[in-house]
């Protein structure tokens, strides 16, 4: 199944913001455990502090040494509440973190100095020597000092024992991120290629359907004039085949007159059956789909000319065949293409003048373009697209110059066929000019049209 | 301008169909006299000169067609009132509709047998020419 691109891009972003919102996290998270650290560390000196040499300790020794300041006796007993109060704070930070610690030891030293205050007042009071206060009072305080120590350490490690495993999801996850993020991203980058690869191929068959659609469109139109041929040229020879015999059968015995019909309806059937073997022939070769090889349109003019030789001579006809550069093309086809143009020249050829046919061409990277030039009596420029129109005489029916009227009709739809385009010189004027083109390109290369 | 006799142009490249339209006049209305044109362009011309009662054309011809020597006609000033009967081969819807919107006066298709042929130009010639601007 294909992800949905939008899809996949909400999915990378909402990755993004979840790497973003987490690593925030860890830092704040990070920030406080090293506050915690900080501050563990300074209770635990304050502690030692409070209690050791500078604090409780010292002033219970002065107070030994020098009873007659009352002043140590207040520091030392302050000394013994804050000892408490911080004693409490460092047990109850390492309670928060999940570390067991007792500060009993400690606690039990703070009471004994504290309580043993009123002792040396009491000894004081008695006279006692500062020595004899001493041994009554000495307490081993190593223990508890120790304890402390012990406690904050115990702290400090726990809370980078939390660190540690903090930063290892940090980093678990950010490779994690970056994975999803790496594959999202090649997803994307491989459905984009996927998707142009795909749009290529819908061009290339794009393309095809065009080529396909334009040679439809061909044959259509040369359907629709094979339909008119069919309902006016092959049915008026019929009707006059009918009308004539009508009249048979009215003009009596006069042999004369049924002579003469007789005779045109002899030509009206010949007419017909010449009309039908056209038609035939431009079914057949006009809407035959060429079979390309490499032709050499040299030997093809030359196996015309033999073809046509009886005519040729017969007109002492005069044909002139440039070097010619080999194409690609349906050998056939191509031949019929010279045959119909040679023919149609000799066939419109002036009466007072020996025809005289040129067949030059011109070739560049695209198409091969042939001309076919006479001296015969030449086209009109009006009649330049209707003389490539099957069935279109521009001459009389009936006149030496009449014909079947399909050999141009069949040159444009051959040259079609083959991807060119057939036209009349309209510049051209001592004659009939007639060129087309072959296209250059091979089989399965656009502008080969196959149907 | 009056004329004692009818003229009735024939504008056809067939000869057998000419030569079967002069007989059905000739036969059926011996005051018409006719005229004949091998295709629209030669039409064209003789009109410049000629000025029939009425015009019998074919639609397929050689140099200029039926079509355009009707859109011609009916396009020129002086020319376009005289009336214009196609008579062509086809039935093709194509033709038949272009020729009714290109003002023809009627389009008939060319019968199949003497006798009907007779009988058509007959009612053509009868129905034209009773109306036709003498």
């Amino acid at each position: 199944m294909k992800l949905n691109l939008k899809v996949l891009a909400l999915l990378l972003a909402a990755l993004v913001a979840f790497e973003v919102y987490f690593t925030l996290r860890d830092r704040a998270h990070t920030t406080t455990l090293l506050a915690q650290i900080a501050d563990a560390h300074a209770t635990s000196l304050q502690l030692e502090q409070e209690i050791g040499y500078g604090g409780l300790i010292h002033n219970f020794k002065n107070y030994i040494l020098r009873p007659g300041e009352p002043a140590y006796l207040e520091r030392a007993a302050a000394n013994a509440t804050r000892a408490r109060e911080l004693a409490e704070n460092l047990e109850t930070t390492a309670r928060s973190l999940g570390v067991e610690v007792s500060l009993s030891a400690t606690r039990r030293m703070i009471d004994a100095y504290d309580g043993r205050l009123d002792v040396i007042a009491d000894m004081v009071a008695d006279g006692a020597t500062p020595a004899e206060i001493d041994i009554r009072v000495r307490y081993d305080d190593r223990l508890a000092l120790e304890e402390i120590a012990l406690a904050a350490d115990n702290i400090v490690s726990t809370i980078n024992t939390h660190l540690a495993q903090v930063q290892r999801a940090h980093e678990f996850r950010l490779i994690l991120v970056f994975a999803l993020i790496a594959a999202g991203i090649a997803y994307l980058f491989a459905t984009l290629r996927d998707a142009q690869r795909r749009e290529h191929e819908i061009q290339k068959a794009n393309t095809a359907l065009q080529a396909s659609n334009l040679e439809l469109e061909r044959k259509n139109t040369a359907l629709r004039q094979f339909a008119g041929i069919a309902a006016h040229d092959l049915r008026s020879p019929a009707r006059q085949i009918t009308l004539m015999v009508d009249m048979m059968s009215r003009v009596g015995a006069d042999p004369a007159k049924v002579a003469d019909l007789a005779s045109e309806i002899r030509a009206a059937a010949l007419r017909l059956d010449g009309l039908v073997a056209s038609l035939f022939d431009y079914a057949k070769t006009g809407f035959a789909n060429p079979r390309k090889s490499d032709v050499d349109p040299n030997q093809l003019a030359t196996d015309v000319i033999r073809d046509l030789a009886s005519e040729i001579d017969a007109r002492a006809a005069k044909i002139t065949v440039a070097d010619l550069p080999p194409i690609h093309a349906d050998p056939d086809l191509i031949k019929r293409v010279f045959q119909n143009l040679i023919e149609n020249s000799l066939y419109y050829a002036r009466e007072d003048t020996a025809p005289e046919i040129a067949i030059t061409s011109t070739s560049n990277a695209d198409e091969t373009a042939f001309s076919f030039t006479d001296n015969g009596i030449g086209i009109d420029a009006v009649h330049a697209d209707k003389i490539f129109e099957p069935m279109q005489r521009l001459h009389d029916r009936r006149s030496a110059r009449g014909g079947a009227g399909i050999g141009l009709s069949l040159v444009k739809s051959i040259v079609e066929s083959h991807g060119g385009r057939a036209w009349l010189d309209v510049n051209y004027g001592q004659g009939a000019r007639i060129c087309f083109t072959i296209s250059a390109k091979r089989n399965g290369e656009r502008g080969d049209v196959n149907v | 301008m009056s004329r004692s006799r009818n003229l009735v142009m024939l504008v056809e490249d067939d000869d057998i169909d000419a030569m079967a339209l002069e007989k059905a006049i000739e036969v059926y209305s011996p005051h018409v006299e006719t005229m004949r044109a091998r295709n629209g362009e030669d039409a064209l011309e003789q009109l410049g000169v000629a000025t029939p009662d009425l015009i019998l054309m074919d639609i397929r011809m050689p140099r200029m067609d039926g079509r355009e020597a009707l859109t011609r006609i009916k396009a020129d000033e002086t020319m376009k009132k005289t009336p214009v009967v196609m008579m062509s081969t086809s039935d093709d819807m194509d033709d038949i509709d272009y020729c009714y919107r290109n003002h023809c006066n009627a389009y008939v298709v060319k019968p199949i047998g003497f006798d009907m042929s007779m009988d058509v130009v007959n009612n053509i010639l009868n129905f034209w020419l009773r109306i036709a601007v003498h």
